[in-house]
């Protein structure tokens, strides 16, 4: 039985190639949370990444497995897939997230994840059989909705702030907004390693189903895995660097402290509510409608819409670009795995 | 669709009109007074303190702008802006009263028809300015705005060529000495008014090339 014999060891690769996926996440898209502290100089770039990080991997201690289920079980079903499958994800993922990094495009980890795995078990199945549309349709409509929710709780926490501060100038709310936006950034760095860390918990949950060390019940989930990702993405928020931070810190919008801060925490109750329902949303895709929010409170002429759009583009390729690279790696790992 | 939920802030607009009211009314207080200059039947001491009074309460609504952008958390335009245009309003308010003020100091007693029509274009600059001023609020008018600020601009190159000609005039030949230093220096504090209205209606450009 070959076959069995290079399942170990596949499968060891495969959950760290998992890792990697949630490694680059966190070195994709931690740095969204600290772009205004640093852009205000609230935090020096090499504080504001471990304060980013810490709370990247705190969220382990905040949310239940929800968005996790989600990826595991819900989107497709896991008796189609196989490790070529999940392969084929991992790698359609990974490079759609290494294009869109190069490019400084915010686009969606999740997304590309999702489009993976999609992508990689039509390829297999050759049908769309094998799709939950449940769990699927879900995902795909919270495409539209969580950067709209974004938009709106960032927008409402504007006005809220400006009617807080009504007869204060800027300068003297920003003394107070010093504070405030190193806890809404901190609030959002749990949101997204709660939302982000689970997909990769739910792709090696998969994996564990397939291999029949793990069930679909949560508790046969051994807890090394929920540490090592949640550890994976908070190691890649620390070394990611900021490349994204200029476009979402500086390019959408201006943010200063108050904007700065009515943005994170927009993006973070939206996220908070996305992970505590199970439903496994871009953080990127959030944070950007609150940022757009933020703006189109403060003047509508600030957000250069121009560039919206052209992260909407990004969003609407996502996942059929990443679930092509994916079909073709699950084709070339079939050939040569 | 969230900025109209924000603090709007209007009375930035109405303290911005009532200091152009200010200049309004410095203005045409110099333009009877220039005009009148020498007839032997007006009041000159009353006029020199009506332009003196508009001066002062130009400032008081000054400080009130600046204390309350001190005090606001949103304004419905650029906050610089808001300070530079009730700067360059209150620089017009300043030098019309140093015009007022010059003739008891430069001892002017009869005025020229250069002072007048000087006298006349700036206080037709300045109600153009208010009028300019009054719309700012109102976005639909902005066109209109507009065409009052180059109007403006127009009426200061208009006071440029008149002071020009009123300073040639001064050099003829046998020439009083006197009589042209003080009115060289008379004219030209006269044009500065006419800078100054200028400076605001490009300010008042910028402002709607922002906000259309």
């Amino acid at each position: 039985m070959e076959g069995l014999n290079m399942s170990i060891w596949t499968l060891g690769v495969l959950i760290f190639v998992a890792l990697a996926f949630d490694f680059m996440n966190g070195f994709h898209d931690g740095a969204n949370s600290i772009s205004t502290i640093v852009a205000t100089g609230a935090l020096t770039p090499k504080q504001a990444v471990l304060f980013a990080a810490f709370f990247n991997f705190a969220a382990l201690w905040i949310f239940q497995l929800k968005v996790a289920a989600t990826i595991g079980k819900g989107t497709i079903d896991p008796q189609f897939v196989d490790y070529y499958v999940i392969f084929g994800a991992l790698m359609g993922a990974l490079a759609w997230n290494i294009i869109t990094w190069y490019y400084g495009i915010p686009s969606s980890s999740s997304h590309a994840l999702v489009g993976g795995l999609v992508g990689a078990t039509v390829a297999k199945a050759q049908s769309g059989a094998p799709i939950i549309w449940e769990g699927f349709g879900k995902i795909l409509a919270f495409i539209i909705i969580s950067p709209l929710v974004g938009f709106l709780i960032g927008g409402f926490l504007m006005v809220l702030v400006a009617w807080i501060f009504k007869n204060r100038s800027p300068y003297q709310a920003a003394g107070f907004f010093k504070y405030a936006q190193l806890f809404a950034a901190g609030a959002y760095s749990l949101g997204h390693g709660g939302n982000d860390a689970q997909k990769t918990i739910g792709i090696i949950w998969l994996l564990m189903i397939t291999a029949g060390i793990a069930t679909k019940d949560v508790a046969t989930l051994p807890m090394w895995v929920v540490y090592s990702c949640y550890f994976a993405i908070a190691w890649g928020t620390y070394l990611g660097g900021w490349r994204i931070v200029k476009t979402m810190g500086t390019k959408i919008t201006k943010l200063n402290s108050i904007s700065g801060s009515c943005a994170s925490m927009g993006g973070a109750i939206a996220l908070g509510l996305a992970t505590g329902a199970g439903i496994p949303v871009s953080t990127t895709h959030t944070i950007t409608g609150s940022i757009i929010g933020v703006g189109a409170a403060n003047d509508v002429k600030a957000v250069r819409w121009a560039i919206t759009a052209n992260l909407l583009v990004a969003w609407v390729l996502t996942i059929p670009a990443s679930g092509l690279i994916a079909a073709i790696a699950w084709w070339i790992g079939t050939k040569f795995l | 669709m969230f900025s109209s939920l924000m603090p709007q802030r209007k009375e930035f607009f109405e303290m911005l009109a009532a200091h152009s009211e200010q200049v309004v009314a410095g203005a045409n207080a110099t333009l009877r007074l220039i005009n009148n200059l020498g007839d032997g039947k007006t009041d000159l001491a009353a006029l020199v303190k009506e332009v003196n009074d508009h001066e002062e309460t130009g400032d008081q609504i000054k400080a009130k702008v600046i204390e309350r952008l001190h005090q606001s958390f949103t304004t419905p335009i650029n906050r610089d802006q808001i300070h530079s245009l009730i700067d360059d309003l209150d620089m017009t308010l300043n030098v019309l009263q140093s015009v007022a003020n010059a003739i008891g100091m430069y001892n002017i007693k009869q005025s020229t028809v250069e002072a007048r029509e000087l006298a006349s274009l700036s206080a037709d600059a300045c109600m153009r300015l208010n009028r300019a001023v009054a719309a700012l609020a109102d976005k639909s008018r902005g066109a209109e705005t507009l065409n009052l600020c180059k109007e403006v601009e127009e009426i200061e190159s208009k006071a440029d060529k008149v002071q020009h000609r009123a300073i040639a005039a001064l050099f003829q030949e046998n020439a009083n000495v006197w009589q042209t230093m003080k009115m060289r220096e008379f004219y030209s504090l006269q044009e500065s008014v006419l800078d100054c209205c200028q400076e605001a209606a490009k300010m008042i450009e910028e402002i709607l090339i922002e906000n259309s």
